[in-house]
């Protein structure tokens, strides 16, 4: 099972004095779409998106250099820690309905982990699978015992349809876990 | 398949006179993240949450003043109504964005696809595919068994 830290990537941090306008400044220099805002000691105190300036300062005419980071920020700070697994990461986005996840060290923010980054990973996964499951059929084919086989193979893929369906949607803690048994499996037979 | 297949979302639209402003309380008061720029029904670029904060907030422009025509993209990404998946996740890789406009054979727009329907999309269809296959295989349905050689 992977662990949320395969997916982490670096975090832009800013305190809570920063104003609306050095976060803006700090998620076009950083090419990011959020900034946690953090306290003294690393502790999220809140997350400023890209989306919350253009809500929170644009649209309400706000003066974004008057306006500090922690009047614009959402909290509390939804987060996982960097021990977990992956599919804990996903249920917390499902659960709060976003896409960005603070990962903790010793109650620090250490890193991020981005559902697109998730969904990329996950479709290059997806892509493996299907050059080993041609590879596999080719190898039953050989050995005559390709219906079984296939159909093993498609009852699988049909169920990682239908976790990918729910990434789109809903909540599914397992789709890390059935991914990482999937592949465990493909991997075996081919051996 | 072409994407008109799909259920294309309704563009939510702007005119491209109007202020960046009034684009970001529409995105707001909707809960959307994107608008169509438009002139009169032809769209004539995209502009999102992102944009705006660029633009107005790093930039220091006034958004009551700055108009979305000038926030847009010029020459607008857009789609034909007839273009497959395949296609439409192409443009969508190439420039980068999640969203297109998507226009009829006189250019005047008829919806907006998104990636998170493409990747909804892709997953029933395969559910059905493999779901087809497990009835063939077992002879189940009624479904013509492949021909044998």
């Amino acid at each position: 099972m992977d662990a949320a830290v395969t997916y982490e990537k670096d975090v832009t941090m800013l305190p809570e004095t920063a104003s609306a306008y050095d976060v803006a400044t700090a998620i076009q220099k950083c090419a990011v779409g959020c900034v946690v805002i953090v306290d003294a000691e690393g502790r999220p105190r809140g997350i400023v998106t890209d989306r919350d300036l253009a809500v929170r300062v644009i649209s309400r005419d706000q003066d974004a250099g008057s306006l500090t980071a922690s009047a614009v920020m959402s909290a509390p700070v939804f987060t996982a820690e960097a021990s977990d697994p992956l599919a804990r990461v996903i249920e917390v986005m499902c659960r709060h309905g976003i896409r960005r996840v603070p990962i903790l060290r010793d109650s620090r923010v250490a890193g991020i982990v981005a559902l697109d980054d998730v969904l990329a990973q996950l479709g290059r996964e997806f892509d493996d699978l299907g050059g080993a499951a041609r590879r596999q059929m080719f190898e039953a084919r050989l050995a005559s015992s390709l219906p079984r086989l296939r159909d093993d193979i498609e009852t699988r893929l049909s169920e990682l349809g239908e976790r990918l369906k729910q990434v789109g949607s809903r909540a599914t803690e397992t789709l890390g876990r059935e991914f990482e048994e999937l592949r465990e499996r493909v991997r075996r037979t081919l051996q | 398949m072409a994407i008109l297949d799909l259920d294309l979302r309704i563009a939510q639209t702007i005119e491209c006179s109007a202020s960046a402003r009034a684009a970001a309380h529409r995105m707001e008061k909707d809960g959307i993240g994107c608008l169509v720029v438009v002139d009169g029904k032809r769209p004539v670029g995209m502009v999102t949450d992102r944009d705006l904060v660029l633009d107005i907030l790093v930039g220091k422009r006034d958004a009551r003043v700055v108009q979305v025509g000038e926030i847009a993209k010029r020459s607008p990404v857009t789609v034909p109504a007839t273009a497959t998946l395949a296609e439409v996740t192409r443009v969508m890789r190439k420039h980068g964005v999640r969203r297109l406009p998507v226009v009829d054979e006189q250019g005047e727009l008829v919806g907006l696809v998104a990636l998170d329907d493409l990747l909804r999309r892709v997953a029933t269809e395969s559910g059905d595919l493999a779901e087809t296959l497990r009835r063939q295989l077992s002879g189940e349905s009624g479904a013509e068994a492949p021909p044998r050689t």
